[in-house]
């Protein structure tokens, strides 16, 4: 409810004035029970759903927002606005409703800001030939995720506006608001309409049941440009997804007024008129309407598009110190790369304030945790109506009376939300006035609250593992609605299983690791030395490994960046501080032979010129890059006058003459790329060509350049190199990979034959040189993914942990990665991903041990040393060793790494011998629950 | 991070050398060998450890002077569209917090990056909560995982 | 049947297009295509001629002028704007195809246009039926007394000719007074509902300009130099242009 309205001051010590809208609600108080908003009779359009239902006055942004709280909506309420009413106060429980509530301005003493105010979705209201607006099945992108999901107008059962019947044929027209600078002023490629049409044409498929459904996709160039993108695209393909390269003038109401008409002209020149149920618009990303407020209180400076105006050496830096700007502001982006540059901003701003590091914060204090092996099993059972999401289904006063007749329950209750902050402390007194020492909360799954109970269960001195999960919500009320009494039934027998359980539960100590203060960055190139800058700036003792002789990778031969900044006095400057740094320690002719350990404490071998070296160190960075590949067709490596980009760009760098006497150049994109061997985008090439045929016209102005493309993925404001590529007279001829170009040499004449669709007719051009567009690949990787466990894709890059979630980090603890070696990306990404890994790199870093979750293996005098668990292993935590047992008898017997070890229970489950358990799932445990889960079956 | 000698640290605190050695041998004192024969103590670490002994935060203070001074490198952050970062001098301490403007995605994941390497967050968002546009969608690219 | 390469040299040239670029503003953004096909989507003409106004450009592009300024493909289009209307880069299609036009010689543009030019020509009328003033003038009298006569309610209707001095100067096309002039009337009758102040005129009075349509730029001008003029003479405010 807030926004900024003022700022002075500079980096370190900014003076923000914030001003706090009044929500009318008492934050404190409201336990989001929703009667105030069932009661008010005042209804507006929901902007959350984009109006396509209502909301009342008094409202909760979505179901699972947070803050949990409900606000009323000043603008609209009856009482605010007229002085009549006020049913919400009458009702509410707790009173919460506080109509007395001001705007209160609050001055907010910082050192720096981060500015991610994010995107507003182009409104294609004034495409009038679209009909938006006037006929009913045509909706936005946006407006379509709302339909589609469980939370939205329909509950998640799509249908189309106009009569509310399932569609059957959709039709999703791209790049509406980008890319045209005839309606709209929006030149740039918003980047994400390609990938989230694709997406919702897949989905839609989960939600339409029964043969005979559609998706169509009129593009104009798909671009499905990250990693792991083609293949989704490929696949959406395989799936029955229909794209047509062609673009609708009109789009027409259906008959009665229902569904649409389009007409369009194929490729080849057909005119097709087809009938959709539905039509989406893949709208555009514009920025958000007070972005000129923002830029003017911070005295930004933003591009010609109202985006940020960032370099591309330092992407999350504005024109201001200590102001950093993140997200969809910063350029249009997906959610991965938005995970990773707001990381990015992360760190600019704590290098900024890196005297103050820990400041202001505090490590939350426990009182000691009381010993409980003396005691009788006292449970305590909490049964959560989780407003109406399970009590609309669960009868749970039933439930609640069945859980006070099974063995150790000392003490039921049923909680509107057991997560609400009230709850929690009246759990926590309801802990100590009935001595409970295991605690049920049969409620949602763990993954959304477990670690707050464990919170509660702790601030009482209890064991945080002596808390169960009943999950009567998700596997229970949500997919069973349509019976609430046999889910009743269920949730009895969830609560007795997990009765079961606790029982048997032991208080179980978490693990707590060392970290050792110091990073290794495998990699000299630019991603490796700007993560170690930015790792040895917050005064981190960084250790850069280069397996060459010279720092710098790949940046030596490229000469621009996207935006036309010149790289090699960036990467020269970057160099000399990276060498000068007293931080760092650059080892050249380097690479890891060994290594071990794990989280905060890696140890191993370095080979350096020949010798070898021990380290240790907290976490790795792998930023061991990528190269060019050599083409295999083209006459490549035949004729002199066939090159790559680094070989052109060498040649505009050291002897551009040559290249401004020729008179007529083709480039070839996609050469190895998007193909069986590599069914990937290499990403850069695109522009790169665009980059580079501007470059040759400013050179020779009558130059003939031609592009030989399949899909041109300038994304973001690259967009804006292409239209001048184009205005500067360079033509663009697609293919597709059924009828590649063809270059043949003609005595000493060489000439491109390909097949131009529009003017569907063969051509022949003479050529002084073709430049192919090679694929990128990563720089290979096996030793450093043996020696590590962690892993590449099936291309051969390497893999995070999850692409949206953990985009930087490893799937092994303290293993991050960046730069080309995760997948082709240009060099303001590189930069971007290099300082996010050295901001999680930094978290853990900055702590001077770690606490690890107790869920972990740990091994019993059962076992014998068979060994069948390790190999079944993912994380490789357990190894054999020799052991001596009680008798003197020396054999082998496993030992698990708990700092490895992730607790899947994989071990456990094969292991014959009751050799090894997992803390908190043991055999008995689990035993326990399927006896009690069986008890009522004959 | 204070760096300290051991006897220096006895004596501030007015105990045996022996008992600082076996504080940080037993763990009770978190601190971290280094070079020179000193010890790198977190400095929260070290108010924590005082509160439970009952040792007054002045030592704290005191100590302060011992603390690790920043690189000798370029300052910390990067200069506008100047790659070449111009030498900012801070006369003052910066203050340890940050504002963040925006709660969706990208403000979110910022935010805890700054709070889980020891910043003070204020996250503003204008709307009466966070979770932006990623929160209006049903499903994500390119592993088809629900958004929320 | 394989068709011929086209093929295209080193010093390839789009002298057509260039040289419509700079008589454009912004070039007519002639070069900014992107092959997205809306405007052929759109276009009434798309297919006429194995044309359309994608392929028109693109061979502009290339360079294929001798192809381009043959087909009779920019005879079928009608100028109607359907394409930059959508165009994302707002690409001048109408300005190339209207001077691919110009450069047919005359006697080979469509016969039909070129002779309806011709005759606009011949008198101050401007009708490309070749009507002249008092053809029209004895028409719109005949037709206005019937109306007088047989139609209640209309007994005062005007239809004024030559009228100095009225506001509003209407035009017509000829093909009303030729063959169906009591599609002329109700025009008349809103003129009258509305109150205006209006007139016909024996000079300037066809609406129609064949000599548009037919690319010939000088008597294009020179027609609708006549029509002002005869705005001009009776002293008129408006001309309201029917066309």
């Amino acid at each position: 409810m807030s926004e900024v309205v003022d700022v002075s001051g500079e980096v370190g010590n900014f003076v923000v004035k914030v001003k706090k809208n009044p929500r009318y609600i008492d934050m404190e108080k409201c336990i989001a029970c929703g009667l105030c908003a069932q009661k008010c009779p005042r209804k507006v359009d929901d902007e959350f759903n984009l109006g396509l239902n209502q909301r009342t006055s008094a409202y909760i942004k979505y179901g699972q927002s947070v803050p949990l709280k409900y606000a009323i909506d000043g603008e609209t309420c009856i009482y605010l606005k007229r002085g009549k009413c006020k049913a919400c106060e009458k009702f509410c429980p707790t009173s919460a409703i506080n109509f007395e509530d001001q705007e209160e301005i609050v001055d907010l003493n910082v050192g720096a800001v981060i500015l991610s105010p994010g995107f507003k979705p182009f409104d294609p209201s004034g495409f009038d030939f679209y009909g938006y607006g006037k006929i009913p099945d045509v909706v936005t992108s946006l407006e379509y995720e709302r339909l589609l999901s469980s939370g939205g107008p329909c509950m998640g059962h799509l249908v189309r506006p106009s009569d509310h019947r399932e569609p059957k044929s959709i039709a999703w027209i791209q790049c509406v608001g980008s890319r045209n600078t005839n309606r709209c002023e929006n030149g740039y490629c918003s980047s994400v309409c390609c990938m989230y049409a694709i997406k919702e044409a897949l989905v839609t498929a989960e939600h339409i049941a029964g043969e005979g459904l559609k998706q169509s996709i009129f593009y104009m160039d798909i671009r499905s440009h990250g990693k792991d993108f083609d293949r989704f695209y490929e696949s959406a393909k395989a799936k029955g997804v229909r794209f047509v390269k062609a673009r609708p003038h009109t789009i027409e109401a259906g008959q009665d007024n229902c569904g649409v008409t389009m007409r369009y002209a194929q490729e080849d020149g057909q005119v097709m008129i087809e009938h959709f149920d539905m039509a989406v618009l893949s709208i555009g990303l514009e920025p958000t309407t007070d972005v000129k407020q923002l830029a003017d209180i911070f005295k930004l400076d933003l591009n010609q598009y109202r985006f940020a105006k960032t370099s591309d050496f330092s992407p999350a830096c504005s024109n201001r110190p200590g102001v950093y700007v993140a997200g969809a502001f910063q350029t249009p982006k997906a959610i991965p790369r938005a995970v990773t540059e707001a990381s990015t901003a992360a760190v600019e701003a704590t290098t900024a304030l890196i005297r103050s590091r820990g400041e202001l914060t505090q490590q939350k204090i426990y009182p000691s945790e009381r010993s409980i092996a003396n005691e009788e099993v006292r449970i305590g059972v909490f049964i959560c109506s989780c407003g109406i999401n399970i009590s609309g289904i669960i009868n749970v006063d039933e439930v609640a009376r069945y859980a006070r007749s099974l063995p150790h329950v000392v003490h039921v209750e049923n909680n509107l939300f057991s997560c609400s902050a009230d709850t929690q402390e009246m759990m926590a007194k309801k802990i100590v006035e009935h001595s409970l020492n295991r605690i049920i909360i049969a409620a949602c799954t763990p993954r959304t609250h477990e670690a707050l109970f464990q919170e509660t269960l702790q601030e009482t001195g209890l064991n945080p593992y002596l808390v169960e999960m009943a999950n009567i919500r998700n596997q229970n009320a949500w997919v069973h609605q349509r019976e609430p009494e046999m889910a009743t039934a269920k949730a009895k027998d969830q609560v007795r299983m997990a009765i079961a359980k606790a029982a048997l539960s032991v208080p179980i100590e978490r693990t707590k690791v060392n970290v050792i203060p110091k990073a290794l960055v495998i990699g000299g190139g630019v991603a490796g030395m700007q993560t170690a800058l930015s790792l040895a700036d917050q005064n981190f003792e960084t250790v850069l490994l280069e397996k060459s002789d010279r720092l710098g990778g790949n940046a030596w031969k490229v000469n621009t960046t996207d935006q036309g900044e010149a790289i090699r006095p960036y990467l020269e400057s970057l160099i000399k501080r990276v060498e000068t740094h007293s931080n760092i320690q650059v080892l050249k002719n380097a690479s890891v032979t060994s290594a071990k350990g794990s989280v905060g404490n890696f140890s191993g071998t370095v080979q350096v010129n020949g010798g070898q070296r021990e380290i240790a160190y907290g976490v790795a960075v792998l930023a061991i890059g990528g190269r060019e590949s050599r083409p295999e067709e083209y006459l490549f490596g035949q004729d002199p006058r066939v090159i790559t980009h680094l070989d052109l760009d060498a040649m505009l760098r050291d002897d551009p003459a040559s290249l401004k006497k020729a008179q007529s150049i083709v480039f070839i994109q996609c050469v190895g790329s998007r193909d069986e061997r590599r069914p990937y985008c290499s990403r850069i090439c695109c522009t790169h060509s665009v980059k580079a045929v501007i470059h040759l016209k400013g050179l020779n102005p009558k130059m003939n350049v031609y592009v030989l493309y399949r899909d041109i993925r300038t994304y973001g404001e690259r967009e804006d190199l292409y239209r001048k590529a184009r205005d500067l007279g360079v033509l663009f001829i697609s293919y597709g990979p059924e009828r590649k170009p063809a270059v043949s040499l003609d005595g000493k004449d060489l000439t491109v034959k390909t097949y131009d669709p529009i003017l569907r007719m063969p051509i022949s051009i003479a050529v002084d040189h073709v430049v192919l567009a090679a694929a990128m690949e990563a720089n290979d990787s096996h030793e450093l993914t043996e020696l590590y466990k962690c892993a590449a894709n099936a291309d051969g890059f390497l893999n995070e942990a999850h692409p949206k979630l953990r985009p930087v980090d490893m799937s092994v603890d303290g293993l991050f990665v960046a730069g080309l070696c995760n997948y082709p990306k240009p060099l303001n990404e590189t930069i971007a991903q290099a300082k996010a890994a050295a901001a999680r790199a930094a978290v853990i870093l900055s702590q001077t041990e770690m606490t690890l979750d107790a869920i972990k293996s740990f091994v019993t005098d059962k076992c014998d040393g068979c060994a069948l668990c390790l190999d079944v292993c993912p994380y490789r935590a357990i190894k054999l060793e020799n052991y001596q047992a009680a008798n003197g008898q020396g054999h082998f017997r496993i030992a698990t790494d708990k700092a490895l070890c992730k607790g899947c229970g994989l071990c456990s489950a094969t292991c014959p011998k009751g050799g090894v358990y997992v803390h908190g799932f043991t055999m008995d445990q689990l035993r326990a629950q399927v006896v009690a889960a069986l008890e009522d079956v004959a | 991070m204070i760096a300290i000698h051991v006897g220096q640290l006895a004596r501030k605190l007015g105990v045996h050398r022996n008992t600082v050695t076996n504080w940080i041998n037993s763990g009770k004192l978190k601190a971290t060998a280094t070079v020179g024969k000193k010890y790198l103590i977190d400095k929260n670490v070290f108010r924590i450890f005082c509160r439970e002994y009952g040792i007054s935060e002045n030592i704290l203070q005191e100590l302060i002077g011992n603390e690790t001074v920043p690189s000798k490198g370029d300052l910390p952050f990067t200069q506008n569209l100047n790659f070449n970062s111009k030498e900012v001098t801070m006369s003052a301490k910066p203050i340890g917090s940050v504002l963040v403007v925006g709660g969706g995605i990208a403000g979110m994941q910022a935010t805890l990056d700054l709070a889980n390497s020891g910043y003070f967050v204020h996250l503003v968002e204008k709307s009466s909560g966070i979770g932006g546009a990623m929160a209006q969608l049903d499903k994500t690219f390119p592993t088809n995982d629900c958004a929320m | 049947m394989t068709v011929e390469s086209v093929k295209i040299g080193k010093e390839r040239k789009s002298i057509f297009k260039d040289k419509v670029m700079q008589l454009l503003p912004d070039g007519g953004n002639l070069n900014a295509c992107l092959t997205c096909g809306a405007c052929a989507s759109g276009c009434p003409a798309t297919g006429l001629a194995d044309m359309d106004p994608r392929r028109f450009l693109r061979m502009a592009a290339m360079g294929l002028d001798d192809q381009i300024l043959k087909t009779e493909w920019v005879w079928n289009c009608t100028l109607c704007w359907r394409c930059i209307y959508v165009c994302p880069m707002k690409i001048d299609i109408p300005q190339l195809v209207y001077h691919a036009r110009k450069s047919w010689p005359r006697e080979e543009r469509p016969k039909g246009i070129r002779a309806s030019c011709d005759m606009a020509l011949v008198n101050e009328s401007c009708s490309a039926m070749g009507a002249s003033g008092e053809d029209f003038r004895m028409v719109v009298e005949d037709v206005l007394e019937e109306v007088r006569a047989s139609q209640p309610g209309w007994e005062n209707l005007t239809a004024p000719i030559n009228k100095a001095g009225a506001e509003f100067f209407l035009n017509q096309n000829s093909r009303e007074p030729v063959t169906e002039p009591d599609e002329m009337v109700p025009l008349w009758k809103i003129m009258s509902t509305v109150g205006a102040d209006w007139t016909y005129g024996t000079k300037g009075w066809a609406a129609e300009n064949y000599c548009m349509f037919m690319a010939d730029d000088e008597n294009w001008e020179r027609i609708v130099r006549i029509k002002a003029k005869a705005v001009d003479d009776l002293g008129c405010k408006y001309w309201v242009n029917t066309e």
